[in-house]
C-alpha cells in the first residue's frame, strides 16, 4: 500500500484516484474519436483526440487529449509505483510491472512526438533514398538548375498548418536572396480560374484563386494550398500543381514548391521484383511480396525479401509491403514505412512486465506452498 | 486542510505547465538554412511556367479545333474521337477532357488525372460506390476487377448502380457510373460516366469507343518558317514525364521496366531512355560499362572529357559511340554492333540514353538517334 510521502506533488501525482480519472478520461476519448471518426475520418479522431495535448473548440480547451492523458497516467505509475510504493522485496515484482506498464505508455508518446510515417512506390528497378508523408506537406525552395545535399531550404509541415486564415509566417534564409511570407494555408482545396460563383480563401493571383473544399474522410486524397508572398512576388501554392512557381531575384531563379513532406533514408532500396502468387484458379492475391536490394552508404548490397509480416528493419526504420499496382511500364511496389526511435520500445516494455508478474505470481506461488507445506506437517503432527 | 490545499495547487500547476507545453510554437519570423535536397523531380522542374501550366486552365478547348469527330492535333496532351452526338465541354479542372454524351445535360463523362496514387485505387473505387450509396469493397474484392486498356496502360473497370448524390447531394435513384481507373506510382487517371441507367446503357458502347481512342500527345503543326529537319519526324511521343519527337520509321514499343522511353529504330536496333537517382556510379563508370558491353577497354577522365558533346534537356552530355561484339546486361550476345550513348550526371539524378543494333543499322540511324536526343522535352 502506497503511504504518503508528506510531498504534496508527489502525494498528487501518484494517487491512485488520477490512474482512475486518467483511465476514465481515455475511455471517454476513446467513444469521443470513434464517433468523430465517423464523419472526418482516422487521421482527423487520431490528430483531434488523440495525439492532441487538449481538444479545443472555440480556442478553449474543453478536455484532457489523449497526449495530456498518456503523459499524467505514465508519471502516475512512475511516482505512484517506484517512489510512493515504498518498495520492499513484497511488492518488488508490483513495482517492476509498474516499470513496464510506464515504458509502454512512454513508447506511444515518443511515437506520437517523433515518429515520420509515409510510403515509398518503386517500380521495378527503380531505388530511392527517402519516403514521403501521407499527409504532411512541405515547401521546398531551390535556386533553378542547382540540385543535391545542402541545395533546398525546406519548410515543414508545422510551419505551414497553424497559417490558417490571416495568419501568416516570414521565412527568412541566408540561402535566399529574398524572404518568404506564407499565409492562407487550407487543409484540402482545389486552385480554379477566379470565377463570380465562388469566394476564393484570400484575394486571387493572376486570376486563379483557393477554392476550399472539405477536408476528405481520407485524409490522404486532400491537398493543401496557401498563399506566398516571395521577395513581393504573390502567389499561390499546391500540393498538386503541375510545376513550381518561379521568382526571379537579381537575375537568378528560384523555384518554389509544394509537396509531401520527404523523409530521408540513411540507405538506399532498389526494388528487384515484386511477385504476386494467386489463389488457384483465381486472380485474387494469395500473397505477395518485393525482392529489394538495400544499399548502404559505403555501396555495400544486402539482397532483402519484405512480405506480409515480414518488414525490412533497420535501425529506427521499418519497410512493411502494403501495396502494389500495375502500369504499362510494369508492376510496381509500394512500403509503407515508419521511422521511429521507440520502434522496439513496446516489446521491451512487455518483457519487463513479464518479468514483473513473474515475481510477483512465482513469489506468491511459492509462499502458497510454503504455506500448505506448513498447514500439511502440523495436520500430520496431529494425527500423529 | 494544507495539505488538500498543497494538492490543488499541484495539481493546478500541473495543468498550467500542460497548457503552457502545446503553445510553445513557431513564431511569425523562422530562419532556416539550405539543408534539405531537391529530390530527382526538380530537375525536371519548369522554370517560368505561368498558372495556367501550374494548375491547368478552361482554355484547352480552343485548341482542340472543332468538334468534327476526328482526332484534333492540338498543344493538348490528349486527343480523342468524339462518338457521334457528343458534345465537348469547357475543360476544368480535374475534367482534362469533359464531354456530354449524346449532348444529354443529365449525361456526363471526364477524364481527370491525379498526382501520384491519387489516395489509392480502393480509395477511389469506394468514393464512387458511395456516390451512388453502395457499400465500401473489401480489400481483396479489388482484385478481381476487370480491367482493359487505357492510354497505353491497364486500368481498372467498374460498372456501378445505384443513387447517385451529385455535386449538390440530391439523390437521383436508378443511375449509373462507368467508370477506369488508371494508376501509376506518378499519376492517377480516373475516366468515368454517370447518369440515368437507361441513358448510360445507350450510350455504353458509344463511351467505350470513346475510352478506346484516347491517346496522350500529338504533334503540333510546324511553325511556317521553320527549317527543315535534317530527319522526317512523326507525332511526339510522352514517357517518363518527358516528351519527344520520334524519327520516321521507329516505332515507340511502351516503357517497359527500367525503360522510361523504349522505341524500336528498325527490327534490330533498340533505343531506349532511362533515368536513376543520384550518380548511378558516374560519368566515367557508365561510360565504361557502355564500353565495356563491345568489349573494349575502360578510359579514364580525360578520355571521357575528350568525348564529344550534344545538349539534352538543357544539359551538355557525353555521346560515345563504340562498336563490337555486343553483350548486354540480358546476357544475349551478338556480333558487330554499335553502341551509341548519350548521358548526364547529376548528384540527384542522371540520364542516359542509348542505342544498339547491327553497325550498318547504327550507322543509318544515327541522324535520327541525335535528332531524338534533341527533341527530348520535360
Amino acid at each position: 500500500m502506497a503511504t504518503k510521502t508528506g510531498n504534496p506533488i508527489v502525494d498528487t501525482l501518484s494517487y491512485l484516484k488520477l490512474s482512475c480519472l486518467m483511465l476514465f478520461s481515455m475511455f471517454i476519448l476513446t467513444i469521443l474519436g470513434t464517433l468523430y471518426q465517423v464523419d472526418n475520418g482516422l487521421y482527423q479522431a487520431k490528430h483531434v483526440f488523440f495525439s492532441s495535448w487538449f481538444i479545443w473548440k472555440g480556442g478553449v480547451p474543453i478536455f484532457l487529449g489523449g497526449l495530456s492523458c498518456m503523459t499524467i497516467l505514465t508519471i502516475n505509475m512512475l511516482v505512484g509505483g517506484l517512489i510512493r510504493l515504498q518498495i520492499t522485496q513484497r511488492n518488488f515484482g508490483v513495482a517492476i510491472i509498474h516499470l513496464g506498464t510506464a515504458l509502454l505508455l512512454g513508447s506511444g508518446m515518443v511515437k506520437v512526438l517523433t515518429a515520420d510515417e509515409g510510403n515509398l512506390t518503386l517500380m521495378e528497378g527503380q531505388k530511392a533514398d527517402y519516403f514521403t508523408s501521407l499527409f504532411k506537406w512541405e515547401i521546398a525552395i531551390w535556386e533553378a538548375g542547382k540540385t543535391g545535399p545542402g541545395s533546398a531550404v525546406i519548410i515543414g509541415d508545422a510551419l505551414l498548418t497553424d497559417l490558417a486564415g490571416d495568419e501568416s509566417r516570414t521565412i527568412k534564409s541566408a540561402f535566399l536572396p529574398f524572404d518568404l511570407v506564407l499565409s492562407g494555408f487550407v487543409r484540402n482545396c482545389r486552385i480554379e480560374p477566379k470565377g463570380p460563383m465562388w469566394q476564393s480563401e484570400g484575394p486571387p493571383v493572376d486570376g486563379y484563386g483557393i477554392l476550399k473544399m472539405r477536408p476528405n474522410k481520407e485524409s490522404e486524397r486532400d491537398v493543401a494550398g496557401m498563399h506566398v508572398d516571395a521577395g513581393g512576388k504573390k502567389g499561390l501554392l499546391w500540393g498538386f500543381q503541375r510545376e513550381p512557381m518561379s521568382v526571379e531575384v537579381d537575375g537568378r531563379t528560384f523555384l518554389v514548391d509544394m509537396r509531401h513532406e520527404r523523409y530521408d533514408m540513411p540507405f538506399t532500396i532498389r526494388l528487384e521484383k515484386f511477385m504476386k502468387e494467386e489463389h488457384p484458379g483465381m486472380t485474387m492475391a494469395k500473397a505477395y511480396r518485393s525482392d529489394v536490394t538495400q544499399i548502404d552508404a559505403k555501396g555495400n548490397e544486402e539482397k532483402i525479401r519484405i512480405q506480409m509480416n515480414e518488414p525490412l528493419r533497420s535501425g529506427n526504420l521499418v519497410l512493411f509491403q502494403s501495396s502494389f499496382g500495375s502500369q504499362a511500364g510494369g508492376t510496381y511496389s509500394v512500403f509503407s514505412v515508419v521511422d521511429n526511435v521507440s520502434d522496439k520500445w513496446p516489446e521491451y516494455s512487455l518483457w519487463v512486465v513479464t518479468l514483473g508478474m513473474l515475481l510477483t505470481f512465482v513469489r506468491s506461488l511459492l509462499k502458497t506452498i510454503d504455506k500448505q507445506s506448513k498447514a500439511r506437517a502440523r495436520a500430520a503432527g496431529v494425527s500423529s | 486542510m494544507k495539505r488538500q490545499r498543497n494538492s490543488v495547487g499541484s495539481a493546478a500547476l500541473l495543468g498550467i505547465a500542460l497548457l503552457l507545453a502545446p503553445s510553445c510554437g513557431a513564431g511569425s519570423e523562422v530562419e532556416l538554412e539550405a539543408s534539405g535536397r531537391t529530390g530527382s523531380d526538380a530537375i525536371f522542374a519548369k522554370v517560368g511556367a505561368d498558372s495556367e501550366q501550374r494548375f491547368g486552365s478552361g482554355q484547352l478547348k480552343e485548341q482542340h479545333g472543332p468538334n468534327d469527330g476526328h482526332n484534333h492535333p492540338a498543344k493538348s496532351p490528349f486527343t480523342w474521337t468524339t462518338p457521334e452526338g457528343w458534345v465537348e465541354l469547357e475543360p476544368a479542372q480535374f475534367r482534362e477532357v469533359n464531354m456530354q454524351p449524346a449532348g444529354d445535360a443529365e449525361l456526363q463523362c471526364y477524364m481527370t488525372i491525379l498526382g501520384g496514387t491519387g489516395g489509392g485505387l480502393p480509395a477511389n473505387i469506394n468514393r464512387w460506390r458511395s456516390q451512388l450509396g453502395l457499400e465500401e469493397l473489401g480489400a481483396e474484392a479489388f482484385l478481381d476487377l476487370p480491367t482493359t486498356g487505357l492510354l497505353g496502360g491497364i486500368a481498372t473497370v467498374v460498372e456501378l448502380e445505384g443513387s447517385f448524390a451529385g455535386m449538390d447531394g440530391t439523390p437521383q435513384p436508378g443511375s449509373t457510373l462507368l467508370g477506369m481507373i488508371l494508376m501509376t506510382p506518378e499519376f492517377t487517371v480516373t475516366l468515368k460516366m454517370t447518369g440515368p441507367t437507361e441513358k448510360i446503357a445507350a450510350e455504353k458502347e458509344n463511351y467505350e469507343v470513346f475510352c478506346a481512342s484516347l491517346r496522350i500527345s500529338v504533334q503540333e503543326p510546324a511553325p511556317e518558317a521553320a527549317p527543315e529537319p535534317a530527319v522526317t519526324l512523326q507525332p511526339e511521343g510522352s514517357g517518363g514525364g518527358l516528351t519527344f519527337a520520334i524519327p520516321d520509321g521507329w516505332t515507340d514499343v511502351g516503357a517497359k521496366s527500367m525503360r522510361l522511353i523504349n522505341l524500336m529504330a528498325t527490327e534490330n536496333t533498340q533505343c531506349y531512355v532511362i533515368i536513376l537517382n543520384g550518380e548511378a556510379g558516374g560519368l566515367v563508370g557508365n561510360l565504361n560499362r557502355w564500353r565495356g558491353e563491345v568489349g573494349l577497354e575502360p578510359i579514364d577522365e580525360a578520355g571521357a572529357k575528350d568525348l564529344p558533346t550534344l545538349t539534352m534537356l538543357g544539359r551538355e552530355s557525353n555521346i560515345l559511340e563504340v562498336s563490337g561484339d555486343y553483350q548486354g546486361m540480358g546476357g544475349a550476345g551478338a556480333e558487330d554492333q554499335t553502341l551509341l550513348g548519350v548521358c548526364w550526371i547529376d548528384a540527384e539524378a542522371s540520364m542516359f540514353v542509348k542505342m544498339v543494333g547491327p553497325a550498318t543499322e547504327v550507322a543509318e540511324q544515327k541522324d535520327n538517334f541525335i535528332s531524338f536526343v534533341t527533341s527530348l522535352q520535360n
